[in-house]
């Protein structure tokens, strides 16, 4: 018995390879493009490259898609090698399972991160009537490149180490109050929260962008350590359950997609205008109103639950 | 850009064209259809499984002697009560009788809603006794004894059904031969989850011989069973996968190339290479949905309604021919599907269309 | 200040092959708002080599060509192509229309780029049906139409988008008497709306027409 039998892995990793392969083809251009290029030229060559160009973006763009699709599908995935491994409960075991599993998985939240910024750039390089920032676009789609590669033998190394004999840890041991860093409280923990949120829609009004970025960018650990040990308590409605995956599932209404999207897709909002004016130096300030927007809804959710237990049962956990 | 008159205007040049990507359109709902169906067959079997362990307790215990199976005596349920934690322990009656006759055997099972006189047959069972001209009742020869009981219902035969011939319990211990206080295996119910590994652990150690399976080992048996295969099928399908889109690539560079002209007519009034990817890729996307929901459509009505004729033999063998699938529609397994086939599908179609989109515009003055 | 300012413009196929050839040879031309202008010349001289590089459907070797001050030949694609879609109106000696679409679709082709409601797109559609003659075949195949309605077809397809420019590549070269003196009235109608309008051609039945502002003679892609 091997997990590379389970259905799911076959396709996970087949469409993954496919991804490899087109990016290949891809990266081979790119480095053509990016030694070749000069928009001044009027020979045919060059021409030639433009409209490579057009079929490198085209490439990139629908990987952009296939891997946010990838993303989702990875992590139900996981939820279906709970009963292949020993002890787990949850996908905490099974990302929990070895060592390269949590790299994994902030390796794909970081891969989609700088494919959003690689996707910011792209637009503003195609509204410029000189394709200005094209070598820029793709310096930083070839790091992109090879973190997809380092990604696929994480994927490999990952799944060929998942034990199906040992039991793993479970949540339950995994996430303690102990392990909060600084020695922090969880009550701590939630006042920094809303501290740090509202300052977010502060700097935000007026439009710091590097303020921004530096908060969002607390405000994504605090948030991680919030949800798992204050907020998810309420979901599970369990003082005591404390997991980070477990209300993906169906019997929270898998509001842990919405909770975990709208923060990674606020906090991208919030530090990718920092990232795209230091590589090209425009100031894209609209995405701070998404910052603001998408954050505020992520927070509002994780409170109602607060809220509602506070209603229903008159007394916090 | 992406705006209502432009996918009007994509599906206005998709539908002149439908014959290009009939070809495409049929072999890539076929290669869905069948994924489909053999994914449809397993979960529903699989479903079936798991719904009727989840109707039995959360242990069950068989005796073994000298390695093989052995009955349970009524002792050992008595035992069994007194490990804390266990609710209530169920004996239960099962085995086979031999029908010498067709040289086979009947799997026998208790509805203790049947008198002395009756029983309930699988629809597959009960051809085999009209062959034998057993059209109202049977006869079940025991040693010294033979036992005749009136056919009350014929059942669909499931995966679980199948093959099987109920009757009450004692007239299935006469069949059997088995003694009052004897059981083919008891069933534990333990209504707190957490105790029941440790309950498990507890009975071996009572009962040296017996055969402790906790209902969570039963279902990731099932489990591996079904990913066993299921895994082996994909990675096979793969191939025929591959082999598709290299075809389909080939096929649709091929149908580009007579339309060189007509996107070269785009281009010329006004359509950037991004619009044209775009165009191909819609239609394209529409072409690869349109695929999948129409096989997906068939699949289900091969399988559910017409009981997978063929695939069935493949999966079952044909002595199985009689079960019906209980119908089941598994979103995470259409996801797959989805996964599997249509993004590879659209990944195939980029670089044609790419190719198509940089033609020279200048064609247009030929 | 002219709309179109072409300067030394060559334009080489096949550079640094055997077969290289030198299509134009320091093309130098400015036309203004309004003005009507006929290239003529035989056939190879360099025409629709000119009309596409105006057109911005290739690139020049070298030199400039500038439309309202813009060099169009240096445009990325996606800009090159908005400025087709917008500015451009190009009518083909063999018409270039897309079979199996209607006379209404095809016309409104251009206009599948642009976000515009349907009743603007209607309107629009009314005008330029009526000011090429064809609104009574709005709903015929392509298929059905005769030479000189496939052209009036075209003709309303380069004009629905409104277009300062008019290019006519040897427009007349597929039609009969009767309908190329009928291509001549809209010609005129060109004139009366203020379009540029530069028709290349071999045809005798542009001579000494009164409203044509400018007649150049080209031979072995230069002006004579
Ligand atoms: N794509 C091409 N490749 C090579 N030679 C070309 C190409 N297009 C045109 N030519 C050559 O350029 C010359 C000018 O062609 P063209 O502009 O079509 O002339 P005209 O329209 O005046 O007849 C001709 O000799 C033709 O053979
Ligand atoms: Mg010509």
């Amino acid at each position: 018995m091997s997990v590379f039998l389970l259905d799911s892995l076959v396709v996970f990793l087949f469409i993954e390879f496919v991804i490899l392969l087109l990016n290949s083809i891809n990266q081979v251009i790119v480095l053509k493009i990016l030694k070749y290029w000069d928009f001044n030229a009027s020979n045919t060559f060059q021409y030639s490259l433009e409209k490579k160009n057009y079929l490198v973006n085209t490439i990139i763009t629908f990987t952009i898609g296939v891997k946010i699709i990838l993303f989702i599908f990875f992590v139900k995935s996981l939820d279906d090698l709970v009963p292949l491994v020993p002890g787990a409960m949850c996908a905490t075991g099974v990302i929990g399972a070895n060592e390269y599993g949590n790299i994994l998985l902030l390796f794909k939240i970081f891969i989609l991160f700088l494919l959003g910024v690689w996707m910011i750039i792209n637009r503003l390089d195609l509204k410029s009537k000189e394709l200005k920032f094209l070598k820029k676009k793709y310096y930083l789609f070839t790091i992109v490149f090879i973190m997809i590669c380092i990604e696929f033998i994480l994927e490999l190394a990952y799944f060929i180490n998942i034990p199906l004999t040992v039991p793993v840890f479970c949540c339950s041991v995994v996430f303690v109050v102990e392990n909060l860093p600084f020695d922090l409280t969880t009550l701590d923990i939630v006042y920094i929260f809303y501290f740090i949120f509202v300052s977010i829609l502060a700097s935000n009004y007026y439009k710091k962008i590097s303020i921004s970025f530096i908060l969002n960018i607390l405000f994504l650990f605090v948030s991680y350590y919030s949800v798992t040990y204050f907020f998810g308590t309420y979901v599970y409605e369990e003082p005591n359950h404390k997991c980070p995956f477990c209300f993906l599932q169906a019997d929270y209404y898998y509001v842990g997609y919405l909770i975990w999207s709208t923060l990674f897709v606020g906090i991208f909002f919030g530090i990718s205008p920092y990232i795209v004016y230091s590589i090209v130096e425009i100031k894209n300030k609209k995405l701070l109103q998404y910052n603001s927007i998408i954050l505020t809804v992520f927070t509002v959710i994780c409170s109602s639950y607060v809220l509602f237990y506070y209603i229903k049962n008159g007394v916090f956990l | 850009m992406l705006n209502r008159n432009f996918l009007n205007f994509s599906v206005k040049l998709l539908l002149k064209e439908k014959g290009d990507y009939l070809f495409s359109f049929i072999i890539f709902s076929f290669i869905i259809f069948i994924v489909t169906s053999v994914l449809f067959i397993s979960e529903s079997i699989k479903r079936d499984l798991l719904v009727s362990l989840a109707n039995e307790g959360q242990i069950i215990v068989k005796n073994s002697k000298g390695g093989r199976y052995y009955p349970i005596d009524e002792n050992y349920i008595d035992s069994i009560l007194q490990v804390s934690g266990v609710d209530d322990v169920i004996g239960k009656v099962d085995g086979y009788y031999n029908f010498a006759q067709d040289r086979r055997f009947f799997k026998i099972a208790v509805d203790d809603d049947l008198n002395d006189t009756s029983m309930v047959v699988s629809s597959d069972v009960y051809d085999i006794l009209k062959e034998f001209k057993y059209k109202k009742e049977f006869n079940f020869f025991v040693p010294n004894n033979e036992i005749t009981l009136q056919i009350k219902e014929v059942i669909d035969s499931n995966i679980l059904s199948n093959n099987t011939i109920f009757v009450n319990e004692d007239i299935a211990r006469e069949i059997l031969q088995m003694d009052e206080e004897d059981y083919s295996y008891v069933v534990i119910l333990v209504p707190n989850e957490d105790e029941i590994e440790n309950i498990a652990l507890k009975i071996p150690k009572i009962f040296p011989d017996a055969l402790v399976l906790p209902n969570y080992e039963i279902e990731s048996d099932y489990d591996n069973l079904f990913y066993y295969k299921g895994g082996v099928f994909m990675i096979l399908y793969i191939v025929v996968l591959i082999s598709f889109f290299i075809l389909l690539k080939n096929q649709i560079s091929a149908v580009y190339g007579t339309k060189r002209k007509e996107i070269a007519i785009l281009r010329s009034i006004g359509f950037s290479i991004k619009d044209i990817v775009l165009l191909k890729f819609i239609q394209n996307n529409i072409v690869a949905v349109g695929s999948y929901f129409f096989a997906i459509f068939f699949s289900y009505i091969y399988v559910f309604v017409l009981g997978a004729p063929f695939l069935k033999d493949i999966f079952l063998g044909e002595i199985e021919s009689e079960i019906v699938f209980s119908p089941i529609l598994d979103i995470k397994m259409l996801f797959l599907v989805f996964i599997f086939t249509v993004i590879p599908y659209l990944a195939s179609i980029l670089i044609p269309s790419w190719k198509l989109a940089v033609e020279d515009v200048s064609e247009v003055m030929k | 200040m002219s709309k179109i300012t072409i300067n030394n413009l060559y334009k080489i196929y096949n550079e640094g092959k055997e077969s290289e050839f030198q299509a134009l040879r320091g093309i130098d031309l400015s036309i203004k708002d309004g003005e009507i202008v006929v290239i003529k010349g035989v056939s190879g001289s360099g025409k629709s080599t000119l009309l596409s590089l105006i057109a911005a459907f290739s690139k020049p070797s070298s030199g400039k060509i500038l439309i309202d001050g813009e060099n169009i030949s240096k445009l990325p694609d996606i800009f090159a192509s908005k400025f087709r879609n917008e500015k451009i109106g190009f009518i083909f000696q063999s018409f270039n229309l897309i079979d199996g679409l209607s006379v209404k679709d095809n016309v409104l082709s251009p206009m599948v780029l642009t976000s515009l409601g349907q009743d603007t797109i209607n309107k629009r559609l009314k005008i330029a049906l009526n000011l090429a003659n064809i609104e009574h075949k709005e709903n015929q195949n392509i298929a059905d139409l005769s030479g000189g309605e496939k052209q009036r077809c075209a003709i309303a397809r380069a004009l629905v988008n409104n277009p300062s420019i008019i290019l006519a590549d040897e427009p007349t070269a597929n039609l009969d008497k009767e309908n190329s003196l009928k291509f001549l009235e809209i010609l005129k109608k060109f004139k009366e709306l203020k379009k540029i309008v530069i028709v290349a051609t071999h045809d005798t039945i542009f001579d000494e027409l009164p409203f044509v502002d400018k007649y150049v003679d080209m031979s072995d892609g230069k002006f004579v």
